[in-house]
């Protein structure tokens, strides 16, 4: 396996088609078909018996070949791949008994005839004389066979059966050349780890380098540290399986436990990638204008492309450009006059058309339901409206919506557990100035909250009085925090939206004036830290851990010009870190745990990046975790005795250490001592006689009393004699 | 316990130095005038007025009778120690760096600067003489192919002297022979300051490489590296347990740029044997210029750039405390 994923010195396809590692590279079918050429020769032969001429052109004047003898001739024989390139394949036909064949073939031969005269056709049967459910057709010549790969791949003859058609020569390349299996051992290798110690990675820009950490009991550990892993970048997998890594020539996915290569994606010049949440596709986006593939949706698994979709005038650039819906069945983008929604089976539009909403201004999908809430913007007498839609077969149904007068802008963020939709409004209550440069006065902030596990899902609206800088939800509860206020002068409110089934009025359950710019919920909610990152106006750096069940501040700590901070996916753990975009030195990380105490630090020059691996989401049930926590104190003990015992180990081991540079230090001391002993006189000498050695033990040759007074500053200094 | 602030420098602190008995401290700073202060209260004593620039570095004997400074004045003055009253001054080519006195307090060593195109040299005098006799050892250190000397001290029973360049080298010189006997480079950047350890076994070095480090002063072997991510400008070893405590933080001429949270001008304590760090001390607004322990080792003071010197008497927590 070698170590860079992509060869960076290639430049040519030619050179690629030598390396066995690239398949994939679609752009040179030349080489492909050479290659399929060569397959098809030998399975010819031995089909029936007869030598076959060569054509590769490795023997290329050995002896003298026909092609040398009498090109014209040559040129002009029949080549038995070309037979095979008239041959197409039509997957997903309807399996029919003999008595119906005939019907059925009439139906394809209809299809079919268009393209050409079909000289040949097969429909293979099983023992109970059915059809297999596939057939062969073979054309007269490769331009009509390609012609009908072209147009009836993904024909659709009724409801059940969409063709899947291939040339019977790619399909010969296809089935002979899977990529070679890499064993690339458990992929969820570090899921299975006894103590469940998750990992992280940080990347320094300058060496380029990728450093995997285990944040073990005792600190994190270096597993993996590689230079140049990645040339930019690196993103983890949503559920944490693999690391992306960023390569001009494409992105590639290193899993398992010893971070082996396990996937490549070629797509050129790739700048941003995003990932369905279940982890199913992968997106990749080369924004190059005039590129026909400038997203490309490919299926991790098997490294396929899915689709292609090219660069519009309007696209903004960035990773979620194709939003996608909790269980990967959809994505979705936002077009000129809608929702683009397109299916995970056929990658096609939902219902071949776009869901149309005038002035649509963002959509985003709930994590948990194929529901969307979206909102469109103000357009002449037209309000503003805020939509809450779910999908009804190939339908999007409103479920509830509000209009709104005098929006400028809305911001639509969901629960992580989908209980909740929050939405964030900010209205104006003068406008004036042009209509392309809008100046607005009176500005007026509220939220719009959605109870979505509630009949008819209720709305409640909260209005704050200040300029609201940030907000966090809870994403396992149901609190709010909002932080208001100028930059410096902050204030934090927590609000309590609902309690399970009720609804009714937003509580506010506490105000802290803290100055900080944003709260980071744990991942399972109750723990909150308030962070001030570094801004224009401070370097920030304030963290402070709350508690969020009695709202109590468990401690204040800082990290001064802080970047960003992330938690564990647990939530056990929670760091900080200064990266080389926001500051100029100290580029380093801190871990705390959940209540704040630091638990290291590490300055890592030119920090680029720092991310926690994700966890998949835990299997257990409610009712399982349930029942973890009433029995908490069975549990407990045990934990309990297992940190000890790993700890005492840890500190055995260090304790150890200690002793043995304690040890050799000791040495060190006692030869000074020696020679100080042998030097004794020497230096009585040149000091007149007097032992200088031992300052504070009484001498009472050289030694007289004396009385000192001294004044003393007794409001300044706490005197102890 | 609160530390006693030490407020009579007009400028940024050079130099702190207790006498061998501890119940003195001296101090230097840019503002020209050295200072003395009871080092249990600080009271201010006296000063030693003469100097016409910055005192780079002072130093006193060990019956606590002279006290020696040199100046970028290009003076190097011996001072009586209770009177205040200059008792020798010797007048150099260039700005003085280094003074020290030896183990028996008889002789001097100062070295200057090698600027305004003059060599960087290091003398000898014995100060019983008359300065007009001239110094008994003369070394142009630039000529032997060193640096500017920023740092000196005596070795053992003093038949040797060490000092420190300001490209991080560590060179020993033999007084007898004159000669550089022993070259080590262990920092990649200006020594700021050297001191040992009360029996004179010890050597610490403090460097802009952020980094302090512990060496046999016979031999030069390198024994221990503290490293911190700021320039150390002083380093001190404690007397009665195996502790040093670095001083230092971002270079005065940054500072006007960051905040004092950022420019980390805590004294930092590491165990001098398993090199962690285990405790800082906050207080200075400006980077820590000299350390210096106390001799019974129940205090340390600080003098930063900040103009401030501050006597800190350790807890008995710490004293207490077996690491």
């Amino acid at each position: 396996m070698p170590e860079q994923p992509f060869d960076n010195d290639s430049t040519g396809d030619n050179q690629h088609a030598d390396q066995p590692h690239n398949e994939y590279d679609e752009s040179s079918p030349a080489n492909n078909n050479e290659q399929s050429g060569d397959q098809e020769d030998d399975e010819q032969g031995k089909e029936d018996q007869e030598p076959t001429p060569d054509f590769s052109d490795d023997d290329y004047g050995a002896d003298f070949p026909d092609d040398v003898l009498c090109p014209d001739l040559m040129a002009e024989r029949p080549k038995e791949h070309e037979s095979l390139n008239n041959v197409i394949v039509v997957d997903n036909l309807p399996k029919v008994d003999q008595g119906r064949l005939e019907k059925l073939k009439v139906v394809i031969s209809k299809v079919y005839s268009k393209f050409g005269v079909c000289r040949n056709e097969y429909y293979p049967l099983d023992h109970e004389k059915k059809t297999k459910g596939y057939g062969f057709f073979e054309f007269e010549n490769e331009h009509m066979a390609s012609e009908a790969v072209k147009q009836t791949d993904g024909y659709r003859l009724d409801k059940n059966h969409t063709f899947s058609v291939n040339l019977m020569s790619d399909f010969e390349r296809l089935t002979k050349v899977p990529a070679e299996p890499v064993d690339t051992g458990n992929l969820f290798s570090w899921l299975v780890e006894p103590d469940a110690i998750d990992q992280f990675a940080v990347q320094s820009d300058d060496p380029k380098k990728t450093t995997i950490y285990a944040n073990s009991l005792s600190g994190p550990v270096v597993i993996e540290d590689r230079n140049k892993w990645t040339e930019n970048n690196f993103v983890w997998s949503p559920k944490g399986t693999y690391l992306a890594s960023f390569h001009e020539q494409g992105i590639a996915f290193w899993g398992g436990k010893e971070f082996r290569q396990v996937q490549r994606f070629a797509h050129r010049g790739v700048n941003y990638i995003d990932f369905s949440p279940g982890e199913r596709y992968l997106v990749t986006i080369s924004p190059r204008p005039n590129s026909p593939d400038a997203f490309i949706i490919w299926d991790i698994i098997t490294g396929q492309r899915k689709r292609s979709f090219p660069l519009e005038q309007h696209t903004s650039q960035g990773s979620s450009y194709f939003k996608w819906s909790f269980q990967d069945q959809y994505f979705a983008k936002q077009g000129p006059d809608g929702i683009y929604m397109y299916d995970r089976e056929t990658f096609q539009l939902v219902d071949k058309k776009p869901f149309k909403v005038p002035s649509l201004a963002d959509f985003q999908w709930s994590p948990t339901d194929n529901r969307i809430a979206y909102w469109t913007a103000e357009d002449g007498n037209v309000p503003a409206r805020l939509v809450l839609a779910e999908i009804n077969g190939v339908r999007l149904e409103e479920i509830r919506s509000k209009t709104l007068f005098n929006v400028i802008d809305c911001k639509v963020c969901w629960q992580k557990r989908g209980d909740y939709l929050v939405v964030k409004v900010d209205r104006y209550a003068k406008k004036s100035g042009e209509k392309n440069n809008p100046k607005y006065s009176g500005l007026i902030y509220n939220f719009e909250i959605f109870h979505m596990r509630e009949k008819n899902v209720p709305l409640d609206t909260l209005e704050v009085k200040e300029t609201i800088q940030s907000f966090a939800i809870e994403p396992a509860g149901h609190k709010l925090v909002v932080i208001t206020g100028e930059s410096l002068r902050t204030n934090v409110t927590f609000y309590k939206m609902g309690q399970g089934q009720k609804s009714g009025k937003i509580e506010t359950l506490k105000v802290m004036a803290q100055p900080v710019t944003t709260a980071i919920w744990a991942p399972n909610g109750q723990y909150v830290v308030l962070a001030a990152m570094k801004t224009g106006a401070s370097s920030g750096g304030q963290l402070i851990f709350v508690d969020a069940n009695d709202m109590s501040i468990m401690s204040k700590q800082e990290h001064p010009d802080l970047a960003d901070v992330e938690w564990d996916p647990t939530g056990r753990y929670f760091t900080s870190y200064v990266n080389l975009w926001n500051a100029k030195r100290d580029h380093s990380f801190k871990v705390w745990t959940f209540q704040g105490t630091l638990v290291f630090e590490k300055n890592v020059e030119r920090l680029a990046a720092f991310h926690w691996r994700p966890r998949p989401p835990s299997l257990l049930t409610e009712e399982m975790i349930r029942e973890v926590r009433r029995n908490r104190s069975v549990w407990t003990p045990k934990l309990e005795q297992r940190d000890r015992l790993l700890r005492t180990g840890e500190s055995a081991k260090q304790q150890e250490q200690r002793r043995k540079q304690l040890d050799e230090f000791q040495k060190f001391k006692e030869k000074n001592i020696k020679r100080l002993a042998i030097q004794k006189q020497q230096r009585m000498q040149l000091r007149g006689g007097v032992d200088t050695d031992s300052l504070f033990e009484q001498q009472p040759s050289n030694v007289g009393e004396e009385v000192v007074e001294f004044l003393i500053k007794t409001e300044e200094v706490e005197y102890k004699p | 316990m609160r530390p006693i602030l030490l407020q009579a420098h007009e400028r940024s602190l050079t130099k702190i130095r207790y006498n061998r008995e501890g119940d003195l401290l001296f101090s230097s700073g840019k503002d020209k005038i050295p200072c003395v202060w009871y080092s249990i209260n600080g009271e201010r004593l006296g000063t030693y007025n003469g100097h016409n620039g910055t005192v780079w570095t002072i130093d006193v004997n060990w019956d606590t009778t002279a006290f020696v400074s040199a100046s970028a004045d290009s003076t190097v003055r011996v001072w009586d120690v209770q009177t205040g009253r200059e008792r020798n001054s010797y007048t150099l080519e260039a700005p003085a760096r280094c003074c020290a006195f030896s183990y028996d307090g008889n002789s001097i060593l100062y070295t200057n600067d090698d600027v305004m195109g003059k060599s960087c040299e290091m003398y000898l005098t014995d100060i019983r003489m008359r300065p007009a006799e001239g110094p008994s050892v003369r070394i142009n250190i630039s000529q032997l192919g060193h640096r500017k000397v920023t740092s000196a001290l005596w070795g053992t029973l003093d038949q040797f002297i060490i000092t420190g360049h300001d490209n991080g080298e560590l060179v020993q010189w033999d007084i007898k022979t004159q000669d550089d006997v022993r070259k080590e480079k262990p920092h990649t950047a200006q020594i700021m300051d050297l001191q040992t350890n009360r029996d004179l076994t010890f050597l610490i070095s403090s460097s802009k490489d952020c980094t302090a480090k512990l060496f046999d002063v016979e031999t030069l072997d390198h024994l221990k590296t503290y490293t911190t991510d700021r320039p150390v400008n002083s380093a001190a070893m404690s007397p009665i347990k195996d502790h040093v405590v670095l001083g230092g933080g971002q270079e005065a001429i940054e500072v006007t740029q960051t905040a004092a949270t950022t420019g980390k001008f805590e004294a930092r304590f590491f165990h001098l044997i398993f090199e962690e760090e285990f405790a800082r001390v906050k207080g200075h607004f400006g980077p820590i210029n000299t350390l210096a322990f106390h001799p019974d080792g129940k205090s340390y003071a600080s003098g930063g750039e900040d103009g401030f010197v501050r006597i800190h008497h350790f807890d008995n927590d710490y004293l207490d405390y077996d690491f």
